[in-house]
């Protein structure tokens, strides 16, 4: 019986597989024998060895684009997780009135849901170098100066962190409120019985409930944050200069602006390489969390 | 069990349906006729033909759809009943996604027949281009063609021969002081050598000093070809006799001291001019807030337009003066920066599209001068630049002369990289984020990493 039920599990699953084989896995191969070719604009397929990553090594600029790269991943999944569970915790433990709450993250939904190009236009339009930008009528409205600052290619890394973190929000905290939504009632009367302060509830209860959730969610964006550049792009371009350049934005500029799609993929191999060495260990760290819950259970 | 056997059925459903949409598009290109209208002579033929451009400028594909019922005409006199159909293929993006999906395209066996050229030498590379050696020369403007020469063969054909000017507002100077028929000579002292680069530059920061205009000299916010008419005014060179990319580090030197100078110590040009976009800038160059602007000439469509000015106002004030000569380079002079056709080298109907093509060069050419009219610039066909559409054209009735002056740059390979890092460091020397001699050495470096040792002579 359980072997009929694997041959129907089997056949449900090969489409998807053929699937995900031609979508996902062949590209992927392509790319890596494409990091090892002179691929140019002409789609002409010459073999160049370690070429292009000898490239990456000599680049001056890789540094600045893997400290970028460091910088934007770890300040936005920083803030995006405490301001999630901020948020969560805001709608879903302290206001109990599901209407309120709901309209809080249906505001927070806004960023997610704008198209990326209308999204980045609007922060080119907030923070346009020029008198009329929002920003900078503000400023000098408050300032006095009759200068305006051109916030733009002054703080292109923290525009496009800020950029970023509003449209991160809106994930984790749904997740975040869901999961704290699961935590049973009785925990919480438990704990104001013992006359818990909020402070000490959050700590002791919300916090080890949404542990998992919160390896999750860090792993989602980080996974997220190295391979989207989309914000960058139409916000700064990764400058001036590579200001704000990150890796996967490098791959894209290597291979689209300067058609040497063999270097593209060469950078593009890394960052999965990266990928792949960052998901094994969060797997083993999820792996060890529940060992130990196990054992303390036990 | 059924809903089983219905869940897999849409599972394959799904995954059929997406694979045949992976599929490559065949292409039928011939009308079968009707059976029934067989038996009649002669026999139409009526065959498809694609065509590809981009951006605004669609008065090219235009030029050659209607072309194409004179062409009919002409075959029918010839006895040859064919009717020429066309699916159009108007894009508006970015120029390098352009080209590379025209490449692409091409690769899969997807092509169109005719379409607008752009990174010639890639195109050239991939094979996809057909020989057109064999067009009338001699109907052409000298030298336009030289865009479109790999190796001693032509392989597409120029539409139009738009120039890279200075624009320069003339009210601007009238407010400096100068008489209106002083501002209107100006580019006859460029022309004759009286008016230098570097008395341009001075008047430029004079009247930035006294208040005639907000800003000297403003340029396109992007990367592009017209920050290399400086460099070239200034003793640059970018590319050898044999069409090969250089790398002038002397010459590099002197560019980013001036465009670092030009927006750091003389103020003449925004620091943040590339953070401002087409429209402020255009807008800029069009009300006299900048007194000069340089780019093609047919950008003077936007710049009217975004001051809402019929051409003839914008005559008025604006007008348009080649490069100076400087004391690096002899000569005044203008890049001609042609826009062309090509035929795509697998076509069902090459000859077709030659005669498409050769009926424009050697027979309507009105209507290519009709389309240079449109975009205010000259024709690539000598005889089109008598006709009235040009010879009345309020903006480009004056620049005559410049064809004179026109130097064409060959088909050179790597120059996207090349303009694409050149504007890369002018934004930062602008911003004052780096110094001339560190732009240089990025630029230098760069250069290297993202170009073949065969694709560039560094100097």
């Amino acid at each position: 019986m359980r072997r009929k039920n694997n041959v129907q599990a089997y056949a449900f699953l090969t489409p998807f597989l053929i699937l995900v084989t031609v979508l996902y896995i062949l590209p992927a191969i392509l790319t890596i024998v494409m990091a090892f070719t002179d691929l140019d604009k002409t789609f002409i397929w010459k073999m160049a060895g370690l070429k292009n990553f000898q490239r990456i090594f000599r680049d001056p600029n890789t540094l600045t684009i893997l400290k970028n790269t460091v910088v934007y991943v770890g300040v936005c999944i920083s803030a995006t997780l405490l301001i999630d569970l901020m948020f969560a915790t805001l709608t879903t433990h302290f206001i109990k009135t599901e209407r309120v709450s709901s309209f809080f993250k249906g505001v927070l939904m806004i960023p997610m849901i704008t198209p990326a190009v209308v999204y980045s236009v609007l922060w080119i339009w907030l923070l346009a170098s020029t008198g009329d930008g929002v920003l900078n009528q503000i400023f000098m409205g408050i300032t006095g100066s009759s200068s305006p600052v051109n916030w733009i290619a002054k703080y292109p890394m923290q525009v496009v962190i800020m950029a970023k973190l509003m449209t991160s929000i809106a994930y984790g905290t749904t997740i975040f409120s869901s999961a704290i939504k699961s935590i049973p009632e009785n925990q919480f009367k438990a704990a104001w019985v013992d006359g818990a302060k909020e402070w000490e509830i959050v700590k002791s209860i919300i916090l080890p409930n949404l542990r998992f959730h919160i390896v999750f969610i860090a792993l989602w964006e980080t996974l997220g944050l190295l391979t989207d550049y989309t914000t960058i792009l139409l916000i700064t371009d990764g400058g001036p200069g590579v200001a704000s350049e990150v890796w996967a934005l490098s791959a894209y500029h290597k291979a689209f602006i300067n058609g040497k799609y063999g270097y593209g993929a060469a950078i593009s191999l890394m960052l999965i390489l990266v990928v792949l060495v960052l998901m094994v260990a969060i797997s083993i760290i999820n792996a060890r969390m529940e060992r130990s819950e196990r054992n303390g259970e036990t | 069990m059924k809903k089983r056997i219905l869940a897999l059925t849409l599972s394959l459903a799904v995954v059929a349906g997406l694979l045949a949409g992976c599929g490559n598009k065949e292409t039928s290109q011939t009308q079968d006729p009707d059976p029934s209208q067989s038996a009649a002579a002669p026999q139409e033929e009526t065959i498809t033909l694609r065509i590809a451009h981009n951006y605004d400028f669609v008065t090219i594909p235009d030029a050659v759809i209607a072309a194409a019922e004179r062409l009919e005409k002409r075959y029918a006199e010839e006895g040859k009943n064919i009717h020429i159909e066309f699916e159009k293929d108007y894009q508006r993006i970015d120029w390098n996604e352009y080209s590379q999906n025209l490449i692409f395209a091409y690769k899969n066996g997807d092509c169109p027949d005719i379409f607008l050229v752009s990174d010639v030498p890639s195109m050239v590379a991939s094979g996809m281009l057909l020989d057109l050696s064999d067009l009338d020369n001699g109907v052409f403007v000298d030298g336009v063609f030289a865009p479109y020469t790999v190796d001693g063969k032509i392989y597409a054909m120029p539409f139009d021969l738009p120039v890279r000017v200075i624009y320069y507002n003339k009210s601007v100077l009238v407010k400096h002081g100068w008489t209106m028929e002083e501002a209107t000579a100006l580019p006859q002292k460029v022309a004759s050598g009286e008016f230098t680069w570097e008395d341009f530059v001075q008047l430029c920061k004079d009247l930035k000093a006294d208040g005639s205009c907000t800003w000297g000299l403003a340029h396109r916010p992007g990367s592009g070809s017209d920050f290399l008419d400086v460099f070239q005014t200034l003793g640059g060179r970018y590319y050898d006799e044999n069409g090969t990319l250089v790398f002038d580090e002397e010459a590099m030197l002197r560019f980013f001291q001036f465009t670092y100078d030009a927006a750091n110590t003389w103020e003449i040009t925004p620091h943040d001019l590339s953070q401002q976009g087409w429209p402020a800038i255009n807008t800029m160059a069009g009300d006299g807030t900048a007194f000069a602007y340089y780019g093609p000439i047919y950008s003077a469509t936007y710049v009217a337009g975004a001051v809402e000015k019929e051409p003839e106002q914008f005559a008025e004030d604006v007008a348009f003066m080649m490069f100076p000569a400087s004391e690096y380079n002899k000569d005044p002079f203008v890049i001609a920066a042609p826009q062309g056709m090509g035929i795509n080298a697998d076509t069902k109907y090459p000859e077709i599209c030659k005669d498409l093509l050769k009926e424009l060069a050697n027979n309507s050419y009105d209507i290519l001068a009709d389309h240079a009219d449109t975009i205010f610039t000259l024709s690539s066909i000598k005889e089109a630049n008598e006709l009235e559409a040009i010879t009345t054209n309020p903006i480009v009735r004056d620049c005559g002369y410049m064809a004179d002056y026109s130097i064409s740059v060959p088909s050179v390979d790597g120059m996207n990289a090349f303009t694409s890092q050149l504007h890369t460091e002018i934004v930062q020397l602008e911003l004052g984020a780096i110094t001339p001699e560190e732009a240089v050495a990025d630029m230098k470096i760069q250069l290297e990493l993202n170009l073949d040792a065969d694709e560039i002579i560094f100097e």
